[in-house]
């Protein structure tokens, strides 16, 4: 039987480094490299995560974002999570989370860079 | 992956079994095994379904990307506190309407794998201790069983 696959985890900084755009899972293989992109960026103002072409993330994806909301709003800035799936937000749901994670709605406009 | 099997018996007690190996891409394995397996159990043109639907309107596809969140949560979970072994992932049709998907690993000298439950979802505050919880949100039933050394976690989820 062939190997299974791995998740993967595509991460490009947009938006002039104010914001992430991900391509792929986001679980305990994956977190750990959105987090340290996330501490990474510039947290002068709002970070936009556009999570368009994310399938599927799990508690550990979740403990990022969390970890990331905190950081940021303990310096007046929102992570917002932009374009979520119908996966990503019936966990958001579960969790209760829907009303303490932003999102908002419609794909991410800013350039790569 | 070290091996699989297929042990089908009487169609609505079909059992499928992956064994991962115990590191940062088992869930990842988990999930993409479960879509493969799983796929006839919870296809929407299979009448077997439709008990499930009774309850749960959201489409079959909706109810195996739950499957998915579920198993990759065990396994991750059961990495975290094994002994570095295997991890068996089952998947036993259970009836017209049910799937049991059951966890099993050996535990690192000193770990007992899962809390007791009941496993209350922690507050918007909380950065961790999420992932049995939200088990336990997806799923029927979740049973653990516990042995000297090692611990299986079977979730019971509609089809």
């Amino acid at each position: 039987m062939d190997q299974l696959p791995v998740s993967r985890l595509e991460i490009e900084a947009i938006d002039a480094s104010r914001g992430l755009r991900l391509v792929g899972d986001i679980d305990s293989h994956t977190a750990p490299s959105l987090d340290s992109a996330l501490g990474g960026l510039d947290a002068d103002g709002d970070v936009t995560v556009d999570m368009t072409e994310v399938g599927f993330v799990d508690s550990s994806g979740l403990r990022v974002l969390v970890g990331q909301h905190q950081r940021l709003g303990s310096a007046g800035h929102r992570l917002v999570l932009a374009d979520p799936s119908d996966a990503v937000m019936r966990l958001l749901d579960i969790t209760g989370l829907t009303g303490t994670i932003h999102t908002s709605r419609g794909p991410v406009s800013g350039e790569a860079g | 992956m070290v091996s699989t099997n297929n042990s089908s018996r009487a169609p609505e007690e079909a059992s499928l079994e992956v064994w991962l190996n115990s590191d940062e891409t088992a869930a990842g394995s988990a999930r993409a095994w479960i879509h493969g397996a799983a796929e006839d159990a919870f296809d929407p043109r299979h009448d077997s379904g439709a008990d499930a639907r009774a309850t749960d309107p959201r489409p079959a596809d909706s109810r195996l990307d739950d499957a998915a969140l579920v198993v990759s949560e065990l396994v991750a979970n059961a990495v975290e506190h094994g002994d570095g072994g295997s991890v068996r992932l089952r998947l036993r049709r259970r009836g017209p309407s049910e799937v049991e998907l059951s966890v099993f690993n050996r535990l690192r000298s000193g770990s007992s794998g899962v809390p007791e439950g009941p496993w209350p979802m922690p507050g918007v505050e909380a950065v961790r201790g999420r992932g049995l919880a939200v088990v336990e949100s997806l799923s029927r039933r979740v049973g653990v069983v516990r042995g000297d050394s090692d611990v299986e976690v079977t979730a019971t989820v509609a089809v």
